[in-house]
This record gives structure tokens, sequence and C-alpha cells, in this order.
């Protein structure tokens, strides 16, 4: 909503400081989004001294001047009264906005660095009528000499409100000051603020508009709440007065001609939309509100004449005269009914709409209007007689033998204030504030809510007037009493209710000490978007095929086809981002924790709410650190990185009985993929992402090793504190056994034969070699394992570890059919 | 035999004085003072001598072993500073030299600020409470007084799955979840995670951001709380001598509702480019919780009265770091997270 503050003043004494109006409307709820300053109110519009001035050699007619601001500035202007000057002038320099004079009617612009005459111009000699402070435009303005250089000009000049020259303010609306849509509704709210009263609009002289002949016919649903028409005749379509015209401009509508002017204006000034019908187009002068039915078809005022008329939605509020609909109720009237320049009889539409009926109407059309903006927002529906009124004053500016012929006016609500009890206890233990009774009232009373003591003591009964939808409940009275009388104004306190006894809980408290374990493994933590494509997704099946099971989560609204699904994974995300950092950064170790989601089947085969498991995966690749003097190669990450940092994550995290079984998974590649199991659960996968894979996130030619984890289902079974084992106080002996065995033997079925044959003694069994080669037969490998021994409450002794050697030998051959070389 | 001994004494004191290092040290040690030294070897000479000089050669042999064993500790202190005053030279070093790279893992800078801000609120007892992302319409929106249409969800543009599926908008649709676990019970929580708004990536503005809420139901819950709660997490993330200053706002969930600013961080107040000039930066949403939220959640209004709160946590991030573009946050480029090294 914009604000010329001069129509502003017309209802109410407001001051001349700005800034002061800008803070007090924001701080009690209202927002400032940006201030429009037009004419001498520009703070870039200065107080300047020619010092200089000398004919321009490309047109006599044009002077090249320097202008003190006190900064020396060079000046172009054409002004016939420069040569004769040499004193104090108004400069606008660029970022001004002055009248422009240039164009027939209220036009402004802004002031901008400008090559005149082959001279760089850094600002602009002001005429009285550029400056906006009177009509004169034969020359610029000259300034006394007591006017100081480089002050405001607006300091040197007295305020006057007949000039064009204005400050509009831009106000954002949200939902609860619908009323600000409107100079009599902002006028009201900054009474309040300030304790200042508001001067009404006169009710000019004029029919009163009531029911009669004309009542509209509502609709059964009761979306229209109140409908108020006025028939009249003998007007004369043209022009609007300039002074109307430049205030529809200030206030950012564009005029047309005095009838549609009439109606933007009253709706600016009082918050009511109207529309008006050229009378002798209607079948039927006796309107109805009702339903769109199906297949009907309406050309709006916007569309071109060309253009085919659009399909009304099935059901949607119409505006009816006979049979047709001749407008979208609240949203858009119809061209065919419209008025143009030969109309001379109108018919004046004033009404109500519920303002969810008109947000689907929008929603449904796609049109947006000045009008619906209004209604969709909620307008007060004891206005629609006195718009009527206000227009046809309005209109007498032009027609002034205008003839009102019949009125109507139906409604289905009451008018009638209600009123709400407050009590003054209520309202301090709510705030925590400690306000005496007419402290609260005096505010209230200040937004026109009428006030009077209610039947219990410290008790009020406040009258809300239909002007206040917003205020429904005693709470929406506190906030009104509270805002008013300033935030500022309540304590600060500490809440005295104790703390619940309720704990944290312990996923989210596992889950961050996850995040703490991946850091402190050496990987940087990324965070990608929830939402992904499809085909980034299923990229991660380039090698493998996408499976029939996998299915994602797809938006209805995307506002781009790489964020329309729920993201499935986190490997994909990871890989993106390797893919990115690649190429700047050589070694990346990166891992992501977050939601991945995954769509569940509805029974009837609608969407339902998915699965939003945790999922942790990191991936890893190039040089383990930066290359330096003291390392110019480092060894780059390989697949046993990524092993280790999950047994060392799972170690940090207190998860025992991990262990890796081979696996075969997308996006890995054959032979060098693993699944995490715990007792037979599978909890993840891992290995080296598969060429092809690679190939579509831009890392061809790269070894990338990585995994995925399920981490709120393994976290689940994370212990809270360590285990503690007894350190050995004894000496222990570790003795090695060499073995041959096949190819495909697993190292982990080989430790865990070694570890259940040793027993109590054995504490530790380890994989210290494997080799193939020369001296070992094709298909076979030999491998080194040493025992871990030790007694734990006495020596080891040498006799009992040789016993013991045999005996895990005895076991590798016979269940694992191993060669034991001695 | 005496005058033998006396010039094995000054030979081996010879020797002994000429040993280089520790190594040759050693090897006199063995050589000489070892059970089997030469020096001990003159200890079985003593029962060669006759039997009236053998006294005098006795003590002699002894003196002289004593004085030996003696040279050599004397000798040993000296070359092991010696050795130690070599193995510093040879370590010196250029300490301008770079150094030998790490590995260090890092933080995501919304898991730093979402953890520092929800820590704070957890310091003063309120709970983490997380739900989930995907949510039906009625807890983003119904349950916090926003029915279908109205005009406060012209404030959120949603993405949505279906209908009345959708991504959360704010982390308010966990209150509602809250709200029913825990009434009618007191409720004071901290609800940080992820939120969605359909919007088009720019430099001012994303698809995704995280938000901390803070939520507190409570029999003698006042207004006045709000702001000292507050007032404390501004003093406590932005400086002791921090200020706020709350004025009015508009949220369906909230009645009243407020905007809470606090001073600005880079001028002090005096006004910048970054406050526009008012002194005061944007912090939070905050306000009273509506009666009929409360209602939703199952709790009587006439009972109990809320607060909640809630900040965006990489707006936060954007202006302690002075960052002028979002799309960095969810960019992920590694020369940019490694800037916040924590
Ligand atoms: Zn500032």
């Amino acid at each position: 909503m914009r604000v010329p503050l001069s129509w502003l003043r017309e209802f109410v004494p407001i001051g001349t400081n700005v800034d002061e109006l800008v803070e007090r409307l924001t701080m009690s709820g209202i927002e400032v989004e940006t201030i429009e300053y037009i004419g001498v109110f520009s703070p870039k519009v200065i107080v300047g001294q020619i010092t200089t001035c000398t004919v321009s050699p490309k047109d006599p007619k044009v002077h090249i001047l320097t202008v003190s601001t006190p900064e020396p500035i060079t000046v172009v202007s054409a002004a016939p009264n420069v040569a004769h000057g040499s004193g104090r002038v108004a400069v606008a320099l660029p970022g001004a906005t002055i009248i422009d004079r240039s164009k027939p009617g209220f036009a402004v612009r802004d002031v901008v660095l400008a090559t005149l005459y082959g001279v760089s111009s850094n600002g602009l000699l002001c005429s009285d009528a550029e400056l906006g402070i009177g009509h004169d435009h034969s020359g610029i303005r000259f300034f006394g000499d007591d006017a100081q250089i480089g002050a405001p000009a607006l300091s040197v000049v007295p305020i006057d409100p007949s000039w064009e020259a204005d400050v509009v303010l831009h106000l954002s609306i949200l939902p609860n000051i619908a009323r600000c849509q409107s100079i009599i509704g902002v006028a009201h709210e900054v009474a309040a603020i300030f304790g200042l009263q508001v001067t009404d609009l006169r009710d000019d002289a004029g029919p009163s508009i009531q029911s009669g002949p004309l009542d509209p016919i509502l609709d059964d649903a009761g979306n229209c709440r109140r409908f108020s028409v006025a028939e009249v005749s003998d007007v004369t379509v043209g022009p609007s007065p300039a002074w109307l015209q430049r205030r529809l401009i200030l206030a950012g509508m564009q005029p047309k001609n005095n009838v549609v002017d009439a109606s933007n204006y009253v709706m600016l000034e009082m918050g009511q939309p109207t529309h008006t019908y050229d009378a002798t187009k209607l079948t039927n002068r006796v309107l109805s509100v009702g339903p769109s039915k199906s297949g009907e078809k309406l050309r709006t005022i916007i569309s071109d004449e060309q253009a085919e008329p659009m399909v009304l939605p099935s059901g949607i509020l119409t505006i009816r005269s006979g049979d047709d609909p001749v407008a979208i109720a609240g949203v858009m009237g119809g061209k065919e009914t419209s008025v143009d320049a030969q109309t001379s009889e109108i018919l004046i539409e004033s009404a109500n709409f519920d303002l969810i009926t008109i947000r689907r109407s929008q929603k449904q059309t796609k049109l947006f209007s000045e009008s619906s903006a209004r209604f969709s927002r909620g307008v007060d529906p004891a206005l629609t007689d006195r718009a009527i009124r206000r227009i046809l004053a309005i209109l007498r500016f032009n027609s002034p033998l205008l003839r009102v012929h019949s009125v109507g006016d139906s409604k289905n609500i009451s008018l009638d204030d209600f009123s709400i009890t407050l009590s003054v206890s209520q309202i301090n233990t709510t705030l925590g504030t400690q306000w005496s009774l007419s402290e609260i009232e005096t505010p209230l009373r200040r937004a026109g809510l009428r006030c009077k003591p209610g039947t219990a003591a410290d008790t009020l009964d406040v009258w809300i007037p239909t002007s206040r939808g917003d205020i429904r409940e005693a709470c929406d009275l506190i906030e009104e009493v509270a805002r008013l009388v300033g935030y500022d104004r309540i304590p600060e306190t500490m809440p005295t209710d104790p703390i619940p006894q309720a704990t944290m809980d312990r996923a989210i408290r596992v889950r961050e000490k996850a995040r703490d374990a991946m850091v402190r493994l050496g990987y940087q933590e990324i965070m990608t978007y929830t939402l992904s494509s499809r085909e980034v997704e299923t990229a991660l099946f380039a090698a493998h095929g996408v499976p029939e099971s996998w299915v994602a989560l797809e938006l209805l609204n995307p506002v781009t086809v790489e964020r329309s699904i729920g993201r499935t994974s986190l490997l994909a995300g990871l890989l993106g981002t390797l893919g990115l950092n690649a190429r700047h950064t050589n070694g990346c170790h990166l891992f992501e924790l977050g939601l991945v989601i995954h769509p569940q089947s509805s029974p009837s085969g609608g969407v339902i709410l998915p699965k939003e498991p945790v999922h942790l995966a990191m991936v890893t690749s190039g040089p383990l650190t930066a290359p330096s003097m003291h390392e110019p190669e480092p060894r780059r990450a390989d697949i046993a990185d990524v092993i280790e940092t999950i047994r060392e994550f799972a170690h940090l995290l207190h998860l025992d009985k991990i262990e890796f079984e081979p696996a075969t998974a997308p996006p890995f590649q054959q032979g060098a993929c693993g699944k995490i199991v715990r007792e037979g659960q599978t909890f993840g996968y891992f290995g080296l992402i598969h060429p092809q894979v690679l190939g579509r996130f831009d890392l061809g030619g790269r070894m990338v090793a990585g995994a995925e984890l399920r981490l709120d289902a393994l976290l689940a079974h994370a212990k809270d504190h360590a285990t503690f084992r007894e350190i050995p106080r004894f000496p222990g002996i570790d003795i090695d056994i060499a073995i041959i065995v096949p190819e495909e033997m697993l190292a982990g079925t080989i430790v865990t034969t070694a570890t259940a044959a040793g027993g109590d003694l054995v504490c530790g069994v380890e994989i210290f070699d494997v080799y193939r080669g020369a001296q070992i037969q094709a298909g076979q490998k030999a491998i080194a394992l040493r025992l871990k021994l030790n007694a734990r409450s006495r020596t080891m002794q040498m006799e009992e570890a040789i016993d013991l050697r045999q005996r895990v030998a005895a076991a590798l051959r016979a269940e694992l059919n191993a060669v034991v070389r001695e | 035999m005496l005058e033998k001994l006396q010039q094995y004494y000054s030979t081996a004191k010879t020797l002994l004085q000429n040993t280089a290092n520790l190594a040759d040290l050693e090897s006199f040690y063995r050589e000489h003072l070892a059970p089997s030294g030469k020096a001990t070897n003159w200890k079985r000479e003593i029962g060669k001598v006759p039997v009236e000089e053998r006294r005098a050669f006795g003590q002699a042999v002894n003196e002289v072993t004593s004085e030996l064993l003696a040279a050599f500790e004397t000798r040993r202190d000296l070359l092991k500073l010696k050795d130690i005053a070599e193995t510093i030279a040879a370590q010196a070093t250029d300490v301008t030299l770079p150094g030998r790279p790490l590995r260090v893992g890092g933080f995501h800078p919304s898991t730093l600020a979402v953890r520092e801000v929800s820590g704070v609120f957890q310091r003063m007892g309120f709970m983490p409470f997380e739900s989930a992302h995907v949510e039906l319409d009625r807890n983003n929106f119904e349950y916090l007084n926003m029915p279908p249409d109205h005009p406060a969800r012209d404030m959120q543009d949603t993405f949505y799955f279906s209908e009345d599926i959708l991504l959360r908008t704010h982390t308010s649709s966990g209150q509602i979840h809250a709200m029913r676990r825990f009434a009618p019970e007191p409720l004071r929580i901290v609800l940080p995670g992820l939120c969605y708004r359909h919007e088009n990536i720019t430099p001012r503005s994303e698809i995704q951001f995280h938000q901390v809420e803070g939520l507190l139901i409570g029999p003698n819950v006042r207004m006045s709380d709000l702001k000292g709660v507050l007032l404390q997490f501004a003093r406590q993330m932005f400086g002791p001598n921090q200020q706020i200053r709350v004025r009015g706002s508009y949220f369906p969930f909230t009645e009243p509702s407020v905007e809470v600013d606090i001073r600005c961080t880079l001028c002090s107040g005096e006004g910048c480019r970054v406050c526009k000039h008012t002194g005061w930066l944007e912090l939070l949403g905050a306000g009273m919780v509506h009666p009929a939220v409360l209602r939703f959640g199952g709790y009587d209004p006439e009972k109990v009265r809320g607060i909640a709160f809630g900040l965006g946590i990489e707006r936060l991030i954007l202006l302690r770091h002075g960052i002028d573009d979002i799309r960095y946050i969810f960019q992920n480029d590694l020369r940019f997270l490694r800037q916040f090294g924590e």
C-alpha cells in the first residue's frame, strides 16, 4: 500500500517528521518497506551556489555551470534565467526524484548522471514546478543568500499543503492489518499511535443508499455478505481532475477516465473496492450473485479485443445480470458491460465478499487486482453504501448534473458492534505487566474501540466495530493493548515455572555424537538439498540398472526439475559435491548426515507420509593430505580407508559386533563392495564407486571409496558408554602362523576360526601380510597371522604359546583346509 | 710390576681421553672395566707378587681401577652432553618453512550455528525436539491457526507432494507433535531443523534453511518471560551488552506477535548499510501461543499460556560472517566450508 503523506494529512494532522512516523509505525507492527521522497522532499535536492557559468559551444541557449554543494560539481542547464544568476539554487543530485515536466499530467522521474551537450552533468538545477512547490517552470528556482550551501532544499522553503512534492510510504500489508489497505485505515492507525483525532469524510449531500428496487439477489451460500448499488444517469465520461490523477499516480495506479478513477480513488481512500457498469449494457439492472455455471465465458476488462473470452472455472462467485455473468465477484469486471467514452448511465456496485471465496477465485482464475487484494484480506462490510456516496461526490466534479435514479442494498450480516470483556488482571498476568485500567483503556479508545466498565470489578467491556475484523477474542485485544502501549513497556523476566522433567531424545544425542565422530575421523561435513532429481538419484544405478523397487516421492509443484523429488540416498549428493570440488581440490573426504525420503505404499494408492530414515554417507578420494615439501605425493584414499573409518566409527559410538561381508550393491563396483552387518542384519554398504557411476558425476578416471549407512537403525544398538576391559598387567606373547589358502578364502573367516580355536588366551588375531606370487600356486594366497596371547593373571609361558599355536594351526588345517607353513 | 701397572694406567687413561663418542666409550668399558677387562685382570696379578709387596700392590691396583672408573664416568657425562649437542645441531630447522599438512575434519557452518543457538536455549532448560520434514497440511498449517485459503498462507510458499502432504515450511509443525505428546504437562522445548520454501534459488533466497524454534508452555508463562529469555539469548550470542527491541508483527499462530531486533553488530547501533541505517537488525519472530493453537495441541488455554519464537539459522550465519550470498551454504564448496575451521 502506497500512502502519499499529503493525502494522509487530509485525515490526520501528522507532523512533518517522517522518520518519527516511520519508526512509530514500525514499532506498532506496520512495516514501512520503502520511503519515496518526491521533489523538494528528496534529501538529494540541496542548496548549491553557482560559482562559474559558461555558454555551451554546442548550443548558445545551454550553460555549463560549476556549482558548489559545497563540493564543486558540473551541471548542464538550459534554463533561460541561469545566465543572469550567480546565486543559490536548488540542485537535484543523482538518485533524487523530481516532478517530470516533459510529460502531460503528473509524472515523476529519477535524476541520473547524464551526458548533455557533450558534458557530463552531475545534477540538475530545478524549477519550482520540478521541485513540486509551485507551477513556475519558466526558469530555475533561486534562493536567498541566507540559504545554507549543502543543506536540504526543504529546509529553505516553508512547507505548504498545496505542493505537488510529496513523501510516499510503501507499507507492507500483513494479513492482520488489512484495514491499512486504505488511506483512512492508515489514518486511524496513525491516530491511535500518536493519540490524534481523525477527521472523517463528510457525508456529502445526496441520496442515502438503502434497500430499494435494485436490491441485488445474494448467493445462497452467503459468500456475498452485503451488496449496495446505485443507478446514475447524466454522467459525462472524461478525464479526472488533475489533483485526483496525481493522487492515483502517487498511490501507484494509472488514471483512465473519471468514472473508473472515482472508483479507484475511493478504493484507495476508504478501502472499499467498487465496480461501475454501463447500465445500458446490462440485460437486467437487478444484479444477482451466484456461482459460475460449467463452461460459462467472460471477457474481462483487461483482456484485449481479439482474445478469446476466458472460460470461467465452474463454481466461482460471479455477479450476474439476467442469465449472464458480468463480473468475477471481487476480482474483475467484464468488458462487455464496462464503461466507455459514450457511457452516460451507470450502475455502481459496492459489495462485500467473504475473503476465502475471493482467495479461491484468485487462485482458480489466476487473476489478481487491487480489488481482489483487498477482498482477499477482508474489507469492512459497513463501507459499501458510504463508498457509493463518496463516488457520487467525486463524479460531481465532472458531472454536476448527475442524477441517482434508483438504489439497492442487500445484506445477510449484522453491522452491529460486539463486545469482549477484558480483565485488568488477565492482561497483566498474560503480559507480565502491572498496568492500570486507565493505561489499558486509553490506547483502546485511541484505536476507536468503545470501552465501558464491565460488570465485574476491574473489567472492561470493549466494543468491536466491523472495521476491526482482526479482533475476535480477548487475545487479539491484549495484542492491541500491548502494541499500542508499546512492547518496550513490558519488563524482561525469566520463566518461573519449573523446568519440565522430560529428558532429551536419545536418538538426537547419539546422532550428534555420530557427527562428531566423523569430524574426528578427518571428514568434512557437507549439507546438500533434501530435494533432488530423478536423474541424479538414479545415476547411482548406472552400472546395475535401476531396481524395480526404487521409488521416490515426487513434488506436485517443483521450482526446477533438479529439485523435484525427495532424495532417496545421500551418496548422490556427496558424489555431486565431490564432482564440483574436484575441479579445484584434489583430496576430498566428505560426509553427510541427514534424512532421506522413502515413500511408503498406501493401500488406496494415494500419497501417504513417507519414511524419513536418517542416513550417514561418506566419500573419500584423492590424497589424504595436501602435497607438500615433506611429502610431495601423499598416499591416496582407497577402500581400506573407508573400512577403517567404519570400524573406528563403530568404536567411537560403542557399537559392538560390527562385521563386514562381501556384497554386490549399487553404486559400488563388483569385487570391491561390502556390507555392514550386525547380528545378521545389514546396516549399509561400502566400497569403491563404480566407474560408470563416477562418469555420471564428472568424476571419470578417479578412485572414490564410499559408504552409506542406515544410521538411525544402526545407532539403536549403540551403547551409551564404553565397556571397560582390564589392561593386561603381565607380559604376553605374540606368535605368528603362516598359511596358504585358496584365493576365495575370506580373511574374516580365518580370523574367526583362529580366534575360536585359540580360546580365552587369544586376545587378538591380526593379519599382517597377504602374499600372492612366485612361491605360491596360482589361485592360492599366503596369509601371515599374528596371535596376540595373554594369560591376563600371570606371565604367558612360551611352551603354552607353542601349544596354542599348534592348536590354532590344526583348526585352520581341519576347518579351512589351510596349508600351514612351518 | 708396579711400574707396569703405572704404565697401563697412563695408557688406559690416554685411550679413555681419546674416545670420540659413546660407542667408543662403550668398547673402552668392555676392554678395560668390564668383569673380564684389562683393569679387572690386574687383580689376578696381586697373588703373583711377593708377599711383602702384595699389600701395597693390591692397594695400587684398587686405586688404578677406581680412578679409571671415575675418569670413565666423567668422560661419559661429557660425551653424553656432546652427543645431545650434536643431535640438536642436526635438528636445527628453519621454522619459517611450511609444516607437514594434516587432515582435519570439519562441521558444516549450519551445524555449528544450530548447535550454538540451540545450545544457548538448552542451557535455559529447553529440551531439543524433532519431527518429520514431510508433513500433513494440518500439522503445518491448520493446527497452527491457518485453515485452507487463510491469508497467512501467502507468507509461505509451499512444496506439495499431494494435496495434503507437503514439505514443512517451518519447524512449528513440530510444536503440534510436541504439544500432543506432552499435554497437559508443561513444555519447554527447542525445535531445530530444516524447513523448505517454494522459491527460486537466488543470492537472497533458498529453498531450504534451518530454523531453531522455542516453545514454552506452562501455567505461569508471561509475555515478559519471552522478552527475558530472548534478551538472555541475545546476550549469550552477541555479547553481554546486547539490547533487544520488540515491535509488533503478525504470525497466525501467535497473539500477540512480535519481531525482535538486536543492536546492529556491525555498527553497534550507529547505523550502517547492513542495518539499513536503523541501528537494529531483525533477529527473530516470536509471540504468545495463540489460544487456538494451544487447543489444537491439547491444552486448555484457560489453564496454561505459551510463548514461542523462531529464528533462521542461515540468516544468522550470513550476518555474522558478512556473507552476501546465501547460495554458498548448500553449494558445499570446500573453499567455503573450510573457512569455518571448527
Ligand atoms: Zn548497522
